[in-house]
């Protein structure tokens, strides 16, 4: 599949107020600097090559590579679904450093694991006292610098008024910023609201 | 492999990602008709009337859905574009 960009003046023609040529045009270089989603849309997988003959070689080897891919997910989630249960019994977290965010009426602690050898950092995420939220919107953990949010360590739902645990991995050395904000993702307009900030 | 990482510091590295997720959340809520297009344009690696073939609209739907998919994520995206 080929990765090309498109010509910007390709895609809204000549017409347009400069004003908003420009804030189009940012948005441009924006979506060919970010590249496509860690998951790969649908219809993506449907766009034609442009070796047409292929094709019904290709197809036998897409079910193939398709099943085998299906036999590996099933083996992974089996391995994790059995590391994961025995692993939540036995091991309680093993935090290095914990940051907590909130107030009386609602907080979250944020534990932060070691490092491994990857360069991974495993985080365990306990809050209470949050409300729940409307089906669509979400909370946001992010790592800030100057209490601005720079990356997100995870998202979650709270359902109940029940103290929640949710871990998460991030791929960030998190000694490299100075605090945790959470959030509130509100689906109606499309924006963060800052609930709590820390820093470290 | 890793030529994203050849000179960005971590601190630029991080912007990036920030903003890539930021983008790549803002696509996902605009309307599927016109998600679908950008994402044909941009990743798919097809022009616009490759895309009006495979979608099976007009060039000039593609076109217009394409500005106005655009235009949602100027809008949604206000605080990353200044």
């Amino acid at each position: 599949m080929s990765s090309r960009p498109p010509e910007f003046g390709d895609l809204v023609g000549d017409d347009l107020p400069a004003e908003e040529r420009e804030r189009l045009e940012r948005v441009h270089e924006m979506l060919i600097a970010a590249g496509p989603p860690p998951e790969l849309p649908p219809e993506l997988a449907e766009v034609p090559t442009n070796r047409p003959a292929a094709e019904p070689i290709g197809l036998p080897r897409r079910r193939a590579g398709a099943a085998l891919a299906l036999a590996a997910a099933i083996a992974l989630i089996a391995f994790l679904g059995g590391f994961i249960a025995g692993h939540s019994k036995s091991s309680p977290f093993e935090s290095v450093r914990s940051v907590k965010l909130g107030n009386r009426q609602a907080s979250a602690v944020v534990k932060i694991g070691p490092t491994d050898t990857n360069g991974n950092t495993p985080m365990q995420v306990k809050v209470k006292g949050l409300p729940p939220l409307p089906p669509d919107d979400y909370y946001v953990l992010f790592m800030t610098k100057g209490g601005k949010p720079v990356v997100e360590c995870g998202t979650f739902h709270v359902r109940t008024r029940e103290p929640v645990t949710v871990p998460f991995t991030v791929a960030y050395d998190p000694s490299k910023f100075d605090g945790f904000q959470l959030a509130r993702w509100r689906h109606a307009d499309h924006k963060d609201v800052p609930l709590f900030n820390a820093q470290t | 492999m890793d030529e994203a990482s050849s000179d960005a510091g971590p601190d630029e590295r991080a912007e990036t990602s920030w903003t890539a997720w930021r983008i790549h959340r803002a696509l996902a809520e605009l309307p599927e008709q016109e998600r679908k297009l950008i994402e044909l344009a941009y990743w798919g690696g097809l022009s616009q009337s490759e895309i009006a073939d495979f979608v099976g609209i007009p060039l000039g739907t593609v076109k217009t859905r394409t500005r106005s998919a655009l235009s949602r994520l100027a809008d949604a995206l206000e605080g990353e574009l200044s």
